[in-house]
Formats: C-alpha cells, structure tokens, sequence
C-alpha cells in the first residue's frame, strides 16, 4: 500500500513536470546569455521529471503519513469548493456556515452535531475576521462588512 | 514600546497554542495572519509573527514532556528523555529547565542577531547579481541535503516549488508562464494559499484520523530547579545555543535539525549521559535550547540578504514584502527602527514565554481534551476564510485546496514539504539575478565566476553532493 502511495506522488510530480516542461517549450527559450521567459522554466520542469523518476526508483521514503480517509477529504473539499463558489453570491455568513458543517462532517462528526458546531463556527468565524481583525467581508449578497 | 510589548505578548501565546496543538503549524498560522497584520505597523506586525514561531517551540515543549505529543515537530526529540523525566516524577523539573534552556538560547541570540545581522547586510551592498545567484544555489542545495529526504524527492519537491514560482508574469519580457489564461493568475501564486494548503489543510486533513496516542498525563510537581540542577543543565544548554545557532542560520537548518544534533551531542559528552533513556536532563535542556536559538537565527540570513531558512522564515520575507520593507542592506539604512523593534519583540516575547506559559501549563494541557474533530472543523473553516480574506479572490480558495490535496498526497507518499515552498521562494529570486548576472557578462562567461561568491559557492554546492553522495554509498 505504502509503494502504491509512494508510486502515485511520484507519477503525480513527473506529470506536472512534464507539462510544465511542454509549456515551457511554447514560450520563447532564449539561450544562456539572453534568456528567454522559457530558460529557467524548462530547465526546473525537465529537473522535475528526471528527479521525480528517480526517486521512485530511490530506496528508501521519507516517514510516509499514515492516516487519512479519502471519502472525509472530498467531502472537506466539496465544503471548500461551495465556500469558493457561494461567497460573492450568497455572501460570507451562509458561504462560511457550509463550508463549517462540511469541515465537521469530514472530522467525522454526525450530521446533526454537524450542522449544530458549523451553525456556531461558520457565522462566528465570519465576525471574528469583520469586527475583530477589521477584515472586510460581504456579509450579505451587496452588503459588505465596511 | 507598548505595542511592540502586546504583540510580542499576542505572538507568543499564540505560537504556544499552535505549538501544543497539533495539526495547524507556525508557518501556516503565520500566512494566515499575513493580512491581519498588515493593519498594524511595521514593527509590531513582524513582531506578532515572529513571535507566533518562537512560541510554537515553547508549546511543543509542554505537551512534548507532559504527554509525550509533541505539537512541533522539534518537540519529538525533547520528548524522549523529557517524558521520561515526567513519568519519573520529575515532569516540572524537565518543564522548568525547558523553560529556562530556551530563554537562555532565546537571549543570547537575540544579541547575536542585534550585532550579526547589520554587518552581514554591509556585506551584502557589495554583492552583484551573479553572487546572489550562487548564494541562492547554495541555499537550494543545502534545503535538499539537510532536509531529511532522499536526494531526487527533495530535489522533485524542490523543483516542483520553483515551477509554482514561475507562475505569473514573466519580469523581462511581461510575458504570462503558466497562468492557463487565468486573469488572477498573472500577479504569480501567493504565499498564503500555498503555505495554508500544504500545511494546514493537507496536514490536517492527512493525520485528522489517526487517533491521539493513549496518553498518559504525569504530575506536574515543583517546576522551579534546584541549584544543583540548574548547574547541570548550563553546559548542555550552552552547547545547544551554539549548534542551534549555527544550524538555524543554514538553509533548511530546521528547529528539528538544531535538536537532533543537540542531543546526539549530549548523548556523547553529557555528565548524565548515563541517565540516558531514563531520563537525562542534559537531553531536555540541550535539544530546547537548540531549537529556540535555530528558530531565531534564521532571522540573520533572512533580515541580512533576504534569504528565508525556513518556511516560517518565508512567510516573515512575505510579511517584510507587504509592509514595503525588503530585507537587505536598505532596511538598515532606511527603517533601523523596524529592526531595533523586532530584537526588542524577540526579547519580550522569550521572557513571556518563560514567566507566562510556566503558570499556564495546566491550561494549555486542557487544550487537548478539546474534541480532535471540533478542532479540525475549526482549522479548516479559519484557514479558508483566512485565505479569502487576503485577497477576496475565490481562486486563492480553489489554490489553498488544489495544495491541500497535493500536500494530502505526497505526505502519503513520503515526500517532503518544505522544499516546496522553498522552491517557491527562491526559484524567481534564482531567475532574475541570474539573468540580469549573464547579461552584464556580455556573452563573457568567465566574468560570472570570477565575482568573488560565485566560485566558493558552486565548490560548496559540489561539496554537498558528493557528501550526500558518500553518505549514500555508505549506508
């Protein structure tokens, strides 16, 4: 399972690398002397590759974390996403209440304690960052905390 | 002075909570608190964030002996003989002398930085571009080789930051590398979403379900040491200030590092090496000093010439950025205030830490029994309003998750993290000395090694691989 993790981030950083790298190649490279915005980000993305290629072939992993449930983290995530898709449209205070109850469900807590701990967390976390720390935030669809 | 005492004071009961518990580390709190503490002044802005990162040693510390869970990594090396010492009894004991050790290392750099750092940035003023360069190399390279991971993943790792930091627009020719068409992605990827991502919500959400460690909480008792005691643990707490000191100040040089090589130290020339898996007070206040004095001097090359040692040490170059203070020589000369502050800050912020958190202990072991769930719901909700707050742009959100789930991932797969943001930091600082070090050489090669720190650091920068390389072969 642990050679499984290991091969997936691996594959995952040589996929990055190798795009990066593709995309690197579209922009002007330049050479040493004059380099072009492409030089560097080519030379770091075909690094990225080689070095990502290599360390699945390396011996030993660095203490790889255990723990972690797929299914808590997408669910994290969808809270995430609705928080970054609600905010400009229906405001902080409902944005922020799902975005908590999401967060508690993926913690592991029961629907009911969750909607109960994101209803007290959500909106409460909205007007510490308004009234204590002074940061502006729209409340509400067009009424901004300022 | 009264605001550089209560935000010293805020930062470093901050950094003590963050510091006991785990999950949301001192370099993601400190981004969070990036647009927070743009509202304050200068001084007393980087005062509160810095001290967020010395109190999370301190906290570390507490539940590190009390109960054996560290809340910072450099906790783990104190918990050995320090649990030891509490499940003997002696758990105030190991709390005072961790107390006292990390003052001790905490005072002592807090002068050295005072007189180091000034003469390190006159230094600087007669460094060209290709210099920079090569110092930025050299610290690349030392992130990779005393990072604690396998070359080619901290060299990936590394690399992976630099391409974050290229996204953005190109510097010489306003050109967009890696924005995919996105508008908001033209200004490059902050540090905030990323710091936030990787070690806030990654962390969290990839340790929520490992349950906490049967704990077992041990009696406090007196916490002041007795002479005798006190005399015993000065040499070891003296010795570890000098590696730390020297430690914090290297590239990847972290607070675990400084009390790693702390402890082997005493291991070797203590007087109470013997007690030595029974419970040594040589290897509490050792690695404790070791740690506070390694978190403080990453502020020498970090406020000298710019180069952060450490990813708190990055997020505190965010904050000097923000305020319109570059660190350098300039700083000095323009704003000798902002660092006669932050010296002042460092040394409220020990003395708190001492006298305050000491009494505190008790409270901040309470903390723990806060249901792990409640937290985690809590870091989350904070971190993602924090990181819109920042910027009020959703795309910063949809970044802090895209890291949260990459940092989710290669934790699993036993990559290590902090070359990222390193990668992320010094990759476009690389870049732009670079070029502008070759164009000044008009197509003349040779005159970029014969600047006066291109050639030391490239032999340094071979002498580390083939080091690292030896070790390999040996092992």
């Amino acid at each position: 399972m642990t050679k499984t993790r290991e091969a997936l981030a691996g594959v995952a950083l040589a996929t990055l690398g190798s795009v990066a790298a593709w995309l690197a190649w579209q922009m002007p490279v330049g050479s040493w002397d004059r380099m072009g915005p492409g030089f560097l980000p080519l030379c770091a993305a075909g690094g990225l590759v080689v070095s990502a290629l290599a360390s699945l072939t390396s011996r030993k992993a660095a203490a790889p974390a255990s723990g972690g449930s797929v299914t808590r983290l997408l669910i994290a995530a969808t809270g995430i996403v609705g928080f970054a898709l609600l905010i400009d449209l229906a405001g902080s205070l409902l944005a922020a209440w799902l975005l908590s109850t999401a967060a508690a469900l993926a913690a592991g807590l029961r629907l009911l304690p969750a909607v109960g701990w994101g209803s007290v967390l959500g909106p409460g976390a909205v007007l510490v960052f308004v009234h204590a720390l002074d940061v502006p935030v729209p409340l509400w669809p067009g009424i901004s905390s300022q | 002075m009264i605001e550089i005492a209560s935000a010293a004071l805020l930062g470093a009961l901050l950094g003590t909570l963050v510091g006991v518990l785990p999950g949301l580390g001192p370099a993601a709190t400190m981004a969070l608190l990036l647009p927070a503490s743009f509202a304050l002044e200068p001084g007393p802005a980087l005062v509160l964030l810095a001290g967020i990162y010395f109190g999370a040693q301190y906290g570390s510390s507490t539940t590190a002996i009390l109960l054996n869970l560290p809340g910072e990594a450099s906790g783990v090396v104190t918990a050995e003989e320090g649990h030891r010492l509490a499940l003997g009894g002696r758990a105030g004991i190991a709390l005072g002398i961790a107390a006292l050790a990390s003052l001790m290392a905490g005072l002592v750099t807090a002068a050295l930085i005072a007189v180091a750092t000034p003469s390190l940035a006159r230094l600087a003023l007669g460094l060209g571009p290709a210099d920079v360069a090569a110092l930025v190399l050299l610290s690349a390279s030392a992130v990779v080789a005393l990072g604690g991971a396998p070359g080619a993943r901290g060299i990936a790792m590394l690399l992976a930051g630099v391409c974050i930091g290229f996204v953005g627009t190109d510097f010489g020719g306003g050109l967009p590398r890696f924005t995919f068409g996105i508008a908001e992605l033209r200004d490059g990827i902050g540090l905030v979403p990323l710091l936030v991502g990787l070690f806030g919500i990654g962390e969290v959400l990839a340790q929520h379900s490992s349950a906490r460690p049967g704990t077992r909480l041990a009696p406090i008792g007196r916490i002041w040491p007795r002479a005798t005691e006190l005399k015993a643990c000065c040499a070891p707490a003296a010795r570890g200030t000098l590696v730390g000191t020297f430690v914090g100040m290297l590239p990847g040089g972290s607070t675990l590092l400084a009390a790693i090589f702390s402890q082997t130290l005493e291991r070797r020339v203590a007087r109470d090496r013997a007690d030595y898996g029974r419970g040594a007070l040589s290897g509490v206040a050792g690695p404790e000093a070791a740690n506070n004095a390694a978190a403080q001097t990453g502020l020498i090359p970090l406020v000298g010439l710019g180069l952060p040692a450490s990813p708190a040490m990055a997020v505190l170059l965010g904050a000097f950025m923000l305020q319109g203070l570059p660190p350098g020589p300039a700083l000095f000369f323009k704003h000798a205030d902002v660092f006669e502050a932050l010296i002042a800050g460092m040394v409220i912020a020990n003395i708190a830490l001492a006298v305050i958190n000491l009494p505190l202990v008790g409270l901040w072991v309470r903390l723990l029994s806060v249901p792990v769930n409640l937290l985690i719901a809590l870091i989350v909700t904070v971190s993602t309003l924090g990181v819109y707050a920042q910027s009020r742009l959703p795309v910063d959100v949809y970044l802090m998750l895209g890291f949260g789930i990459a940092g989710y991932v290669l934790r699993r797969g036993g990559y290590p993290l902090a070359p990222i943001v390193f990668g992320a930091v010094l990759g476009p600082l690389f870049e732009d000395n670079l070029r502008r070090a070759f164009l000044h050489a008009h197509e003349d090669a040779t005159m970029v090694l014969r600047e006066p720190l291109v050639a030391p650091c490239l032999l340094a920068v071979t002498g580390i691989f083939v080091w690292r390389l030896r070790r390999r072969t040996n092992t």
